[in-house]
């Protein structure tokens, strides 16, 4: 979706699993390869018991993780020059029953001037912080605990699920843009809508993508 | 003079309590939104209550002192013109090992820092049963807690995280923690220089299931 606009995946590889996980997706020794510039994954049956390398029950939210919102930070942070990477091409994309998101970088966001788009926090501060992080999946924790229990259906689930990823992405000045194409029955034959906040806190939808 | 005192006093007052609305910080089910603006998530039933004080886990020359605090924070986002509080459970850890003392995070609940997440240990909610809550008798009756140490630079300690919850035994309550392995060799990776390797690679504070007690 680069300029609005699809680009075409290249070199798509299925991620290993983490050592030890018969479910968690290994990406750490992906995201620094010059030729990987996203992913696109799933999270497990939102209504499953799963279990975790300590053997311990949780489920999981059909939605972004904090995890998954640092690794683009992370995909785009590479060293050397030949592996450099243009913010705007990376993505993150999770599937779940109800859609397929994306999270990317806006269009015009560069390491460079990355202040102009984040309100004034530089891409480092992405990338050294683990307290920011800490306090993105806190407060993404605390949004999705109050969805995960409730009763209604998954289509107005999965409403509640994307405002309160946006609210915590604009509290925090996280400058990512968050796309989703309806599922439509498994067809996914849609357009892309990008999502926001109005200024009352309403989920606004812009079709075309 | 006196009444304008009084109108004065009962102006702020009224002005400072009416600032948040209360809300059940555990209620699930009502239809408040989670950090919502001039809400006071509040621990209303005194859930926290249980974990307040100062608990110490022996074996050995081993001690870990863990020290529980409940605390109200605002929490203020003036960019979007939102602000809340909440109460949170805050904690402090001190780690002996073979009789020496390795790491002292104690003094840091006695500073007043602007958050929870500034704090090395702080609740983030609470956690189903499931099958595997020892000794549990109600529901959602563990708290997740998270927890991270000082400078670190490895991914696979970023997101640590321990659930506590307290049960009587021969008549003497104790606080389990379970502080469960979910780092993977995969996440050994330096996330502030992918090129190099992590320079933290332990942690003050072992993996596994520990059961503290209550010290004055």
């Amino acid at each position: 979706m680069k300029n609005g606009k699809y680009t075409p995946l290249a070199n798509q590889v299925p991620l290993p699993l983490k050592t030890g996980s018969v479910w968690a997706l290994n990406i750490d020794d992906y995201v620094k390869i010059a030729i990987n510039t996203g992913f696109l994954h799933t999270h497990t049956n939102k209504h499953t018991i799963i279990y975790n390398e300590s053997n311990k029950e949780t489920k999981a939210d059909p939605m972004f993780s904090h995890s998954d919102l640092r690794a683009i930070f992370r995909i785009g942070n590479v060293k050397s020059m030949s592996n450099k990477k243009e913010l705007y091409d990376l993505f993150v994309g999770l599937m779940t029953s109800e859609s397929l998101y994306i999270v990317m970088f806006p269009n015009d966001a560069t390491k460079i001037n990355f202040q102009t788009v984040s309100n004034g926090t530089p891409f480092s501060l992405y990338i050294n912080s683990d307290e920011k992080w800490i306090k993105i999946g806190r407060e993404l924790r605390d949004e999705y605990s109050k969805i995960s229990p409730s009763t209604a259906g998954d289509a107005v689930k999965a409403k509640m699920y994307e405002k309160a990823l946006l609210k915590v992405l604009k509290d925090n000045n996280v400058p990512l843009n968050f796309y989703r194409l309806d599922a439509n029955n498994g067809q996914f034959n849609g357009t892309w809508k990008l999502l926001g906040l109005d200024a009352s806190g309403n989920v606004t939808e812009n079709q075309g993508y | 003079m006196k009444k304008y005192i009084l109108i004065l006093f009962s102006f702020f007052t009224l002005n400072s309590f009416s600032q948040f609305t209360v809300t059940d910080k555990f209620d699930y089910t009502n239809n408040v939104e989670r950090r919502s603006n001039g809400y006071y998530y509040k621990d209303v039933t005194g859930y926290f209550n249980q974990f307040i004080g100062t608990w110490q886990y022996q074996n050995g020359t081993t001690t870990y002192t863990l020290q529980l605090k409940k605390q109200t924070f605002i929490e203020s986002y003036p960019h979007v013109n939102k602000s809340f509080q909440q109460d949170e459970l805050i904690g402090a850890l001190k780690v002996v090992k073979n009789g020496v003392l390795i790491y002292n995070d104690l003094p840091t609940l006695n500073l007043s820092l602007p958050g929870a997440v500034n704090y090395k240990i702080f609740s983030t909610g609470r956690v189903e049963n499931f099958n595997d809550c020892y000794m549990c008798t109600y529901p959602n009756q563990r708290l997740h807690l998270w927890y991270y140490e000082p400078n670190n630079d490895n991914y696979a300690y970023s997101n640590l995280g321990f659930m506590i919850h307290t049960y009587t035994q021969n008549g003497v309550v104790k606080l389990r923690m379970d502080f469960s392995d979910r780092t993977s060799p995969s996440d050994f990776t330096n996330f502030k220089d992918p090129d190099s390797p992590p320079t933290k690679t332990s942690l003050f504070m072992d993996f596994g299931i520990f059961d503290f007690v209550k010290v004055p």
